[in-house]
């Protein structure tokens, strides 16, 4: 052992003697990211922990994204991620966070909700249509993980992956939360597409005010509905609406308070690194993520397409109580901003016209539609499948 | 049945259900306000004293008042 010998291992194991190109490219791609979030503003919270997952996961010898040698993200990962566990926590805080009242006052718009999850299965189809090429090959829980994306319900596209097809959770993951970060984008060319200048400019009845009581009750009644008809779906319901009767009894602000604030956040800090240690070269480099992120794209776009679709025809319905055909893009998740997007495309023809709170009831509606979808899926793929 | 079948059949079945369940979800809300509103409803919150009325004032005392109540405000 002489001191030229020792220079030279020491330069061996240097991070430029190891890196591959592949894992350039993924830390640019974190880069990327992290400048999407500082620089644009793109969904700060989740995309910072993520870029930077993904740029730890690909730096060369750390092996911080494996958890067999111990590496902290990889643990992560292995804990709450592979278990489902962190995407149900985070549904807790959802609950926490969410006020059904505007559900509650407008009970119809629950149906939005349900048809903006027309994008799921439409990508689940496609996904399956892609598989007959001879470059990409995916099965019926892989096109049914793949589909979940159209949700935009990025806590139920991690929890159904995970247990549908694990081995895709890196890029399902990273389509469904850039898309949630994308909705300000991919919306409105859509909603504009799909209605007139008129039906952009209906104003809706101001909702009724609904009592504490009611809102007490709300949950039970979901979760009680859900136990009846679909026990797959419970884990993600039942989360749900244990938060969100943590907040309205009024009994726990203490734990509501956390599960809002302290647990969101740690969780989201931990889920965010772990989506972005699954941006590793050698997994996400392919042609499956290419079509994962398409499809992904597509499922979004038809949910959106579909929501505003319906919400014209109950618009044509229902005279009495008119419906601005632009709250039916918000059926698709991603709460608050779908709702948010929708008042925004509103009060560009009538700076007047304020559709945020009728937004935000196809909105949570959109979070019961997915992640009963979610259920379903959950229930008869295996089934199907055999 | 071939993989396209079957994620036709997932989509009908998947459809369906999200469907069905939401329209439940629609009646199950509806007798819960209507219950709720019945029989439980909420009690009337006194709605805080307004600010002194003027019965017959001219307008300068009410922009008067305006002024002082902006007053009030920006002092808290």
């Amino acid at each position: 052992m002489n001191l030229g010998y020792a220079l030279k291992q020491f330069w061996m194991s240097t991070g430029v003697m190891n890196m591959e190109v592949g894992q350039i490219v993924m830390i640019i791609v974190g880069f990327v990211l992290l400048f999407l979030a500082i620089k644009k503003g793109f969904e700060p919270l989740l995309l910072v922990p993520i870029g930077f997952g993904a740029i730890l996961a690909n730096i060369p010898l750390a092996e911080i994204a494996n958890y067999e040698v111990n590496g902290f993200i990889g643990l992560l990962y292995h804990m709450g991620v592979e278990t489902g566990l962190f995407p149900l926590l985070i549904f807790m805080g959802v609950g926490a966070m969410t006020d059904f009242g505007p559900l509650i006052a407008n009970p119809k718009t629950l149906i939005l909700g349900a048809a903006a999850q027309f994008g799921i299965f439409c990508a689940l189809l496609g996904a399956l249509a892609l598989s007959g090429t001879s470059f990409i090959d995916f099965n019926l829980f892989d096109a049914a993980s793949i589909g979940i994306i159209g949700g935009a319900d990025g806590p139920t596209a991690i929890y159904v992956t995970s247990r549908l097809a694990p081995d895709l959770l890196g890029p399902i993951a990273v389509a469904a939360y850039s898309y949630m970060a994308l909705v300000p984008i991919i919306q409105p060319p859509i909603m504009r597409a799909l209605t007139t200048k008129e039906e952009r400019q209906i104003k809706m009845e101001q909702l009724r005010h609904v009592t504490q009581l009611e809102k007490i009750i709300f949950p039970i009644a979901v979760l009680t509905v859900c136990i009846i008809l679909l026990p797959s779906a419970t884990p993600l319901i039942g989360a749900l609406m244990f938060g969100n009767l943590a907040k309205e009894c009024g009994v726990v602000n203490r734990l509501s308070d956390t599960m809002q604030n302290s647990l969101m956040n740690i969780v989201t800090i931990f889920l965010g690194l772990s989506v972005g240690s699954k941006m590793q070269a050698d997994k996400f480099l392919k042609a499956e993520t290419l079509g994962i992120l398409a499809l992904g794209l597509v499922a979004f776009s038809i949910g959106t397409a579909t929501g505003v679709l319906l919400a014209k025809l109950m618009n044509k319905i229902s005279k009495k109580h008119p419906i601005n055909p632009l709250i039916g893009a918000a059926g698709v998740s991603a709460v608050p901003m779908a709702a948010r997007v929708a008042n925004k495309v509103g009060q560009e023809e009538n700076p007047h016209n304020f559709l945020l709170m009728h937004a935000m009831g196809p909105n949570v509606a959109g979070v019961l539609g997915s992640a009963v979808a979610a259920g379903v899926l959950l229930a008869i793929v295996p089934v199907i499948a055999g | 049945m071939s993989l396209m079948e079957q994620g036709l059949v997932l989509m009908v079945i998947g459809m369906a259900v999200v469907f069905s369940f939401l329209v439940i979800l629609i009646f199950v809300t509806k007798i819960l306000s209507a219950v709720v509103t019945r029989y439980f409803p909420e009690k009337e919150v006194p709605v805080k004293a307004s600010a002194p009325r003027i019965i017959g004032g001219s307008a300068d005392a009410e922009i008067a008042l305006a002024i002082a109540a902006a007053a009030a405000q920006s002092k808290r």
